[in-house]
């Protein structure tokens, strides 16, 4: 315990003390910039709701098929400028159906299925309507609910 | 003085460092044992949770239709969320897993007795918030496992006794599992309980703090006076017999000294330890072993899961075992009543065993044996 | 142009029927002189004597009878048999009203007809059915065996029962979709009967093992039975022309595709039924690449064994289908690993209903027997695989990135457990040296 320990002692106490410290600093940036991309607001507003592109990306007259949460739709622009969306799944077996230009009509690949451009079930197997899906137009990006 | 001297000079000024130094210092634990970080590592555990669960509800959507997919969500979508997930639910296990090895490590060490009542009272409640909240945390899922979780774990309510029906009630939210069981589950684990239990953990610590557990406060022994003699006579036996007191407090003093450490800054920083080591162990099962999500709930099938939450096991088997009828009452109804009797028992301890008789840790070895046991059988 | 039917209501003269009885409402007759209850007065006088008869024979029609679609006032027991409902005494099966019990089964179908195929009449008291049913029963095999006088051939009250006849909606009709096939096969799964006719009997027990019988029995509304290709009262086995037009009827891609190959024309010309020819008639089996190709399951070898270009082609398209089997199972195994292990999978269930859209439509494209459309088929078939098999290596990529963020913790969390170790121990080393 003699004074001539001090000097001894004072550079390894701070220099421990500044290891704790940095290597405690270390672990905390590592799972803090996993926190922070986890927290960090994703592309997709929330669950129920995908934004499926913008205004323009729709001309009058468009029709596309996008994804929203996984499930396909179609996705229409009527000459009016008002947005219509069907879920794109077949009623009778689940196939992707397509929206036909030449026949002004949505047909279903598998069985010959066919839908009018309101979604109703006009010939074919489909036992039901295609499901309508709600589409918003916020701020110049179009929306579309998975929620009826 | 340089620029970081100066700093640490002020913050230290301002939360009178040194005053809360010396009042840590002057606690003192014992030097060797695992068993005293228990209580630390636990609410160590604590805090992760309420980190990772506040992660967690920044995404959560606690609507019965909703639920299910935005936890989906967390784990499919959303960066690192299959690990802060998959990490909260490993946590919660060895949370309430610490709580009972922390109870009865102070059972079997009878660390209970006076003048630690109401440290043992807070820590009890705590104990009981602590598994209220992994109860209710399991629900929110709103998978296959939640439900049947709510479900049995709330049927098992109904056998104690008076309160029975109530807490049943209770625990759904109604008269069966349905959304409300949800929404009241939500409410709890992530405001109600939390709250309770900070105040509980901090009243815990508080009393602690003012009965230490472990060692008593490090005291300066009292030199004993000169005895006073009337006719001014040096009474040379009356020294004698001051001197040797004051030698056996010196003595008894050492032996603290050697003994045990103070609580800061070495056990903080030894029990600094522990708390990475189980800060790893979490990071290792959260990536290495799965808690898969399964399938959403769906009330229509009937019973798909028979099991409570693994802590409510032993209540399980015990209605499992019961027989039709005991003394005249329905047999489960008896046995989870003189379940509880036994808690009741079991929380007034300071009260009953005011010695702390090796009885009770004896009592204590064999329970957790019929614990383990009942366990066991629940599994089959 | 006036009905020629009469209904109650209708101001018609009375024919011979009137002289006798005629009350202020002349008893109603009708083009075949049969004459009708007036709505007012009609007590169905034949049910309420025949059903105290102690005869069992006699007294079940009255009681059959009371379930039937026929039950109705306006038609009733003389609707069919004539005679005079309004005559309580034997009087009521009177010649003069046309009283006829026991018509033949060479009449059966004229009696039905007589009303079923009016259409101003059925207009008005059922306006939902058609009126073509008599028309069509004659000119099917039944119709024109019956009308030349068999008494083995069924009449409309073979299928349709005679007193209890119950609408075809009814789940207790034997005509009823669901027990359609159980009431054909009565009388087609009769080994003894149909040896007369040289048709075979075991259609029944190979469609119940179809893929049509199977999805039949589940409930699928769409699944054919017997009616479904043949007809109800048409009822006429498809001939080799008209097989396509009744498996196209629902098979209409398939149909469209084959109509571009080289076999339509070919099957056409040597009178091959189309679609039996490789899929089988009552037994058909569900669809599976091994129909295609140069194994002896391949349908093709039936009659291509020994032709060299024919070959070639089937051998190209199963192999083709094949692959394309293949790199679907891949897709969706790999999916359902990734599943296994807990990943989630963004779009994987849409690039695999992709994946299977693209299958089912390639098994029509394969009626074109055009190595190069099936190939393209194919193709889309393996874009899609591919796209599924991406995503799911984007999710495991994913969760290798978190396995190394997870060593670089750990890495991290060891170093600062050895610095506060050295603390400890440094701590531990001051107090010893402290000591007094």
């Amino acid at each position: 315990m003699a004074s001539d320990d001090e000097p001894k002692q004072l550079p390894r106490r701070g220099f421990l003390n500044i290891a704790v410290g940095g290597s405690g600093a270390a672990f905390a940036v590592a799972v803090g910039s996993a926190v922070a991309r986890f927290v960090e607001p994703p592309a997709q507003p929330s669950s129920g709701q995908a934004v499926v592109g913008k205004l323009e990306d729709f001309p009058v007259g468009a029709v596309k098929t996008v994804l929203v949460e996984e499930r396909p739709v179609l996705v229409f622009r009527g000459t009016d400028g008002q947005f219509r969306a069907f879920s794109a799944l077949c009623t009778h077996l689940q196939c992707v159906v397509r929206y036909v230009p030449e026949r002004t009509q949505i047909e279903c690949p598998c069985h010959g299925g066919v839908y009018s451009m309101e979604g109703l079930n006009i010939a074919g197997p489909p036992p039901r309507p295609l499901t309508e899906l709600a589409v918003a137009v916020n701020d110049g990006t179009v929306i579309v609910s998975t929620i009826g | 003085m340089s620029a970081a001297e100066q700093v640490t000079a002020w913050v230290r000024d301002r939360f009178g460092w040194n005053n809360v130094v010396t009042a840590l210092s002057v606690h003192r634990v014992p030097r060797r044992g695992f068993i005293f970080y228990l209580g630390g590592i636990t609410l160590f555990l604590l805090l992760i949770q309420i980190a990772s669960g506040i992660l967690l509800v920044l995404y959560y959507r606690p609507d019965a239709d909703t639920a299910y997919a935005s936890v989906e969500r967390i784990v499919g979508e959303l960066p690192y969320g299959n690990l802060i997930r998959s990490f909260h639910v490993w946590a919660s296990d060895l949370f309430v897993v610490c709580l009972l090895a922390h109870l009865f490590t102070i059972v079997v060490r009878r660390t209970f007795r006076p003048p630690h009542e109401l440290t043992w009272l807070s820590g009890v409640v705590a104990l009981m918030l602590g598994i209220g909240m992994a109860f209710t945390g399991a629900i929110l899922p709103w998978n296959e496992a939640a439900y049947t979780n709510a479900r049995v774990g709330s049927q098992l309510a109904r056998y104690v006794p008076l309160l029975g029906t109530g807490l049943q009630r209770f625990m759904r939210g109604g008269d069966e599992v349905t959304s409300a069981t949800l929404g009241h589950a939500y409410g709890f684990h992530v405001a109600a309980l939390p709250a309770a239990i900070t105040v509980l953990v901090a009243l815990h610590l508080f009393f602690l703090s003012r009965k230490p557990a472990t060692v008593t406060v490090l005291a300066e022994p009292e030199p004993e006076a000169e005895p006073e003699t009337t006719d001014g006579e040096v009474d040379a036996e009356a020294i004698a017999k001051t001197a040797e007191a004051n030698a056996k407090v010196e003595v008894a003093r050492a032996a603290l000294l050697r003994d045990t450490i103070p609580l800061y800054p070495d056990f903080f920083v030894r029990l600094a330890l522990p708390i990475t080591g189980v800060l790893v162990l979490i990071m290792t099962l959260a990536v290495f072993a799965d808690r898969p999500l399964g399938a959403a709930a769906d009330p229509a099938l009937a019973s798909v899961g028979t099991r409570p939450p693994w802590y409510l096991l032993p209540v399980h088997e015990l209605v499992r075992l019961a027989p039709k009828e005991l003394l005249g009452i329905d047999g489960a109804r008896f046995l989870v009543g003189a379940a509880s009797l036994l808690g009741l028992f079991a929380a007034a301890l300071p009260f009953i065993d005011r010695r702390g008789s090796k009885i009770t840790a004896y009592v204590a070895w064999s329970l957790l044996l019929v614990l383990i046991i009942l366990a066991t059988l629940a599994l089959n | 142009m006036p009905s020629a039917r009469a209904v109650p209501g209708d101001p018609v003269g009375a024919t011979s029927a009137s002289a006798a009885g005629a009350s202020s409402a002349a008893p109603q007759t009708s083009a075949t002189g049969r004459a009708l209850p007036s709505p007012i007065d009609a007590t169905n006088t034949c049910a309420a004597c025949h059903s105290t008869l102690t005869d069992a024979k006699l007294r079940a029609p009255a009681k059959e009878f009371s379930t039937s679609v026929h039950r109705d006032d306006r038609i009733g027991c003389v609707g069919c048999h004539g005679g005079d409902a309004r005559d309580p005494t034997a009087g009521a099966h009177s010649k003069t009203m046309g009283f006829r019990p026991h018509p033949t089964s060479a009449e059966v179908p004229g009696i039905c007809g007589g009303c079923h195929s009016d259409a101003g009449f059925m207009r008005r008291l059922n306006g939902r059915l058609g009126v073509g049913q008599a028309a069509l029963y004659g000119l099917s095999l039944h119709g024109r065996l019956n009308a030349a006088g068999d008494p083995m051939a069924p009449n409309c009250a073979t299928c349709h029962g005679k007193h209890e006849i119950l609408p075809p909606a009814s789940p207790k009709a034997p005509v009823n979709r669901a027990n359609v096939a159980k009431l054909c096969s009565g009388c087609h799964a009769d080994a003894k009967l149909m040896s007369k006719y040289d048709i075979a009997t075991d259609q029944f027990s190979k469609w119940e093992k179809s893929v049509h019988g199977v999805a039949f029995a589940k409930g699928n509304p769409n699944a054919p039975t017997c009616t479904g290709c043949h007809g109800a009262h048409a009822s006429a086995p498809p001939d080799a022309s008209s097989v396509a037009h009744a498996c196209g009827r629902c098979h209409q891609d398939e149909m469209g595709f084959f109509e571009q190959s080289v076999h339509s024309q070919g099957f056409r010309k040597r009178g091959i039924a189309q679609c039996v020819a490789c899929h089988s008639n009552h037994d058909v089996a569900p669809a599976s690449p091994q129909l295609v190709g140069t194994t002896s399951e391949a349908a093709c070898m039936k009659c291509h064994s020994n032709d060299e270009k024919p070959r070639k082609v089937a051998d190209d398209i199963a192999t083709l289908l094949r692959g394309a089997r293949d790199r679907a199972a891949e897709a969706r195994a790999a999916v359902a690993r990734a599943h296994d292990l807990g990943l989630h999978v963004p779009g994987a269930a849409f690039s695999l209903q992709q994946v299977t859209t693209a299958e089912l439509k390639v098994r029509g494209v394969v009626h074109t027997l055009d190595p190069a459309r099936v190939e393209a088929g194919v193709s889309e078939i393996n874009s899609a695989v591919d796209a599924t098999l991406k995503q799911v290596a984007d999710a495991e990529k994913v969760r290798s990135l978190e396995r190394r963020d997870y060593f670089i913790a750990l890495a991290l969390a060891s170093l600062l457990f050895v610095t506060l170790a050295l603390k400890a121990l440094e701590l531990e080393r001051r107090r010893r040296q402290v000591k007094p």
